[in-house]
């Protein structure tokens, strides 16, 4: 939005990629939606303010079915218009037992 | 990027893609390109309604800590409604207060004020002329000061409205 970035013109270097191997990877196991539905970013990519995504910016369960990024959650249960609730569905927020 | 500008921004994307599924929703967007927190919307009041050919210029300024705290919506173009104030155009909806949840976005929130056009809920009134009108039952009344409001005020986009 009328931000730019500038960036070095003579440092750019064309690399052609022929073979990868992945030696790991991982996703959170998340049903369905995609994204995290207070922050709106993806459940695989971090909160809003973190930087690293994974087991620095876990995500959290609730009983009722719904899930956040952890902080964002934390974030929203202590602002004094949560009332505690689930913000996709207003129950009172309860966190599930460990997900298997 | 800060993160608020930045799910404004992504807001902003999914509104683009989807506006032609919200044709009550004339306009949302920043109110300038350098500030992400104060946005201008414009609304249509839908046909089969007394609000039917009128545009409503809406103001929605967007606190630091969204979406944990609801945005602040309010008519720029006047409006007659039940619960809308007739001078400040300060809206009375549970949404925009207690009932906020950062799982509403700009677009669902000026959708249900949209919705809340043909909804009125007299009995959280700021505009007491027009709730006692419904109170008590005068319909045809309700509709035809709403038709003359719509007709005086939002019919014609002035100067200062845009």
């Amino acid at each position: 939005m009328g931000r730019s970035r500038s960036r070095p013109l003579s440092l750019t270097m064309k690399i052609k990629v022929n073979t990868w191997t992945v030696p790991a990877y991982w996703s959170w196991d998340v049903e369905n939606e995609d994204v995290c539905g207070i922050c709106q970013v993806a459940y695989d990519a971090c909160c809003p303010t973190c930087t690293v995504p994974g087991d620095g910016c876990p995500l959290i369960w609730g009983e009722c079915s719904h899930v956040f990024h952890m902080h964002c959650l934390i974030k929203w249960l202590n602002a004094p218009n949560s009332q505690e609730q689930c913000p996709m569905d207003r129950t009172p927020w309860k966190t599930a037992a460990a997900h298997s | 990027m800060d993160p608020v500008s930045r799910r404004l921004l992504k807001e902003l994307n999914d509104y683009q893609r989807e506006a032609h599924n919200h044709p009550e929703i004339i306009e949302l967007t920043p109110a300038d390109d350098e500030d992400l927190t104060h946005w201008r919307a414009t609304i249509a009041g839908l046909d089969q309604t007394p609000f039917q050919g009128g545009l409503w210029n809406l103001d929605v300024k967007i606190p630091h800590n969204y979406p944990m705290q609801p945005p602040t919506v309010k008519f720029i173009t006047q409006i007659c409604h039940p619960n809308v104030h007739f001078k400040t155009g300060e809206i009375c909806l549970d949404l925009l207060k207690t009932a906020w949840s950062p799982a509403w976005t700009l677009k669902s929130t000026i959708l249900a004020i949209s919705l809340l056009l043909s909804n009125p809920e007299p009995s959280s009134p700021l505009n007491c002329d027009a709730a006692n009108l419904l109170r008590c039952g005068d319909l045809v009344g309700y509709e035809s000061m709403i038709r003359m409001y719509t007709q005086l005020f939002a019919m014609k986009m002035t100067e200062e409205d845009q």
